[in-house]
């Protein structure tokens, strides 16, 4: 009898000890069932109209990294000074951003705001996980709720169906970096917006040198003992600008990969022969020196990257150009996209709309380049970003030619295939184009049906 | 005489033989070692670059001058004393909990039959097999039910609930060892079950609730996507994920020597934990034939 009594005991023990460890610390949380509110909820929506009310706190989540969340938090105090409505409290960490953002947003208790990526907003928006904004933005005046004021382009993933569900605080098109101290050396002028492929690679010739000094253009140039090259390439910038460049696309709007057109082919090979050519660092030297830390340290000299990247500031003899156009002129750069969201869930929708136009205006003023036509102009970027202003006018003169990858929900299976099936065997394993997109392109039409 | 000679001489060849096989697998060991103590050395000196060396080339494998003071640089950019006070909180209640909870059941499993026990505890131990990210959000859920997301409680209390299947069957290993005549010896003695438990047979596991906290203090320790997770208060961040604030963002580089000296100072207490307590390491995988 002692052992079932003794059995029953500690049952019961175990129970006791759960429970009481659930119960006790119940009270620093909320209430219970699913209604969490986070403890200072003091107002409800609009609950400052009275002028009395608490401020209402909204829960602001973002990947910003050390220093980024340290400048987010200095904009955010200035904001919270100067509004009666709201407290933006700020919630940042870079590590894997998706998998917590999306963790929260399951459950009632996501945040507020959040920042999010083109990709995922395209997500976000066909999933009703963002707040429609489509109708506030039309009743408000709010200089960020403009949204004629705003680069096409950027819209795009934001957008599902003719409704808006989310701001882009930021635009940022891809730039030709060069080193003008080897340009210099070279006897070349520096690119401007003729420049087209040809020129390009005429340049990428010249400025790719062995360690006898001689240039690829050059008579008995060493391939095999190079030591400075014109230009730089590891999957990234994305092959995709080269085919649009070329009037080629990759998704039409139908959800076709015409990848096996004409001029879609002639942009793969047109990679395929940079990456795989002397130009071009073979991949295992890239990936031993680093791809921007070659171009950091002079031996590449041209490099693409997004417009807001600190070569240009912290290299000397780095300016930022027009990436070239295509062999027929046709300008285009791919553009990196990314915004901001409202919880579709938040419990209080009107302070959470007053923040985010608020911090996504701010956020404008901080970060190259904002989406906006209205502070695309030389003269108030030049003092909001005084490190970056000789290559401004080159970075404000591409915002009209990006062009970001057609997100859609579909879209990271279609991305998955491209790269592993496509892009990686070039760039990695040295096969043509010719070979793989017969076989390629079915897998990519299905991926989007 | 000859005989004897013959032995002798065999007696040095296998003895030479020894040396030389000592020889080779100490020649083996020392290359393992190293193989697996670069990477220890690269997080060194990175650490101790300036941050334009850290990718110079050739690689400088010894920082010149060592820049000593990226630790406390890396400590100060960000609030590490309060990460560093909320990670000691959460290992210690976490532990806590932990050896309280597993003992409990694995005593439980030990000592008690009852119809299904063994199928219980197979149960128990498939749950082993279920892949962290597969139980995060239905767990997340659970615990935005009780309205304790955002504080530490999903962090420290789930442990009240013996969620660890591998202390469990370690335990429960360890009761086993220990004969039932103990047992009822002290039941003659007039102690009820808990006396026992207590009195009897925690003090005979001493070893294994070693093992446990010092296996409990590592995970909790390492613990970085629960944390990462229920943690939405940047005030309440622990050491693991406030370190990963130097990997930067989109347009902000990582900055490589301040996350290699946060990961030198987040490791080394784990290290001398170690090397003070091997022995219970090694102890809790001979035991189980498991590594946690």
């Amino acid at each position: 009898m002692s052992k079932r009594l003794s059995m029953l005991m500690s049952v019961l023990l175990v129970i006791a000890l759960v429970l009481s460890a659930c119960g006790g610390s119940k009270n620093n949380g909320s209430s219970g069932n699913g209604g969490n509110t986070a403890g200072t909820d003091g107002g409800s929506s609009g609950g400052n109209a009275d002028g009395s009310g608490q401020k209402v706190q909204i829960r602001l989540s973002t990947w910003a990294g050390a220093d980024e969340a340290k400048e987010l938090q200095a904009i955010l105090d200035d904001l919270n000074a100067k509004s009666d409505v709201y407290e933006i409290v700020q919630d940042s960490n870079p590590a894997e951003y998706d998998t917590r953002i999306i963790t929260q947003l399951s459950g009632d208790s996501g945040p507020d705001l959040f920042w999010v990526s083109a990709q995922r907003a395209a997500q976000f928006a066909a999933g009703g996980v963002m707040l429609d904004i489509t109708d506030r933005l039309a009743n408000s005046s709010h200089p960020a709720a403009n949204t004629d004021d705003y680069y096409e382009a950027s819209f795009g993933p934001f957008t599902h169906d003719g409704r808006i569900y989310g701001l882009p605080w930021l635009q940022q098109p891809v730039m030709l970096y060069v080193n003008k101290a080897l340009f210099d050396e070279a006897g070349l002028s520096y690119p401007d917006e003729s420049w087209t492929w040809d020129d390009f690679i005429a340049a990428a010739k010249k400025l790719t040198k062995d360690a006898n000094g001689k240039r690829a253009d050059e008579e008995g140039f060493d391939p095999n003992n190079t030591v400075q090259w014109g230009f730089t390439l590891n999957g990234w910038p994305p092959v995709q600008m080269f085919i649009w460049q070329n009037g080629g696309e990759v998704i039409t709007e139908d959800g076709k990969s015409p990848i096996d057109s004409p001029e879609a082919m002639e942009a793969l090979n047109f990679y395929a022969d940079l990456v795989q050519g002397p130009l071009v660092p073979s991949q295992t030297i890239i990936r031993d020196r680093g791809f921007d830390q070659m171009f950091r340290n002079g031996q590449v000299a041209m490099f693409m990257g997004g417009a807001a990247d600190d070569l240009d500031r912290t290299v000397e003899n780095v300016q930022a150009f027009m990436v070239p156009a295509g062999p027929d002129g046709t300008h285009v750069t791919f553009a990196d996209i990314l915004g901001m969201g409202i919880n579709a869930k938040t419990k209080n929708p009107d302070a959470a709309f007053q923040a985010f136009l608020d911090l996504t205006d701010a956020i404008h003023h901080w970060k190259i380049m904002p989406p906006r036509k209205s502070l695309a102009d030389y003269e108030t970027l030049k003092e909001l970003h005084p490190d970056k202003a000789h290559s401004l006018e080159a970075i404000i003169a591409s915002m009209q030619y990006g062009r970001p990858y057609r997100y859609s929900e579909k879209y990271p299976d279609w991305d998955n295939i491209f790269w592993t099936q496509l892009m990686d065997p070039i760039v990695n394993a040295g096969a043509r184009p010719s070979d793989l997109v017969p076989k390629v392109k079915p897998l990519l039409e299905d991926a989007l049906k | 005489m000859a005989r004897s000679f013959a032995a002798a001489r065999v007696g040095l060849g296998v003895r030479r033989l020894n040396a030389i096989k000592r020889a080779l697998i100490y020649i083996i060991v020392t290359f393992l070692a190293v193989v697996i103590l670069i990477p220890f050395f690269w997080m060194l000196s990175t650490a101790l670059q300036q941050e334009g060396d850290i990718f110079a080339w050739p690689p400088k494998w010894i920082p010149d001058p060592p820049q000593w003071r990226n630790f406390a640089d890396a400590w100060n950019a960000m609030p590490f004393n309060r990460y560093l006070w909320n990670t000691i909180f959460i290992v210690v209640l976490g532990i806590t909990a932990e050896l309280a909870s597993a003992t409990l059941v694995a005593y439980g499993f030990a000592r008690f039959r009852f119809p299904g026990s063994d199928f219980i505890f197979l149960v128990l131990l498939a749950t082993m097999m279920l892949p962290f990210h597969v139980t995060l959000i239905p767990t997340f859920l659970i615990w935005q039910h009780f309205g304790l997301v955002g504080e530490f409680d999903p962090l420290v209390l789930r442990a009240w609930t013996a969620w660890g299947p591998f202390y469990i069957f370690l335990l429960r290993q360890f009761f086993l060892t220990i004969p039932r005549e103990l047992d009822d010896a002290a039941e003659i003695d007039g102690a009820n079950t808990f006396q026992t438990f207590f009195l009897i047979m925690l003090p005979q596991i001493r070893p294994a609730l070693l093992a446990v906290a010092i296996f409990a203090f590592r995970g909790y320790w390492n613990d970085f996507l629960g944390p990462l997770i229920y943690l939405t208060d940047m005030e309440l961040y622990t050491m693991n994920v406030g370190m990963y604030f130097f990997m930067g963002g989109v347009n902000e580089a990582p900055q490589w020597n301040y996350l290699m000296a946060m990961s030198i100072l987040i490791a080394l207490p784990v290290v001398l934990l170690f090397f003070v307590a091997q022995r219970y390491f090694i102890e809790g995988i001979t035991f189980t034939g498991l590594k946690d």
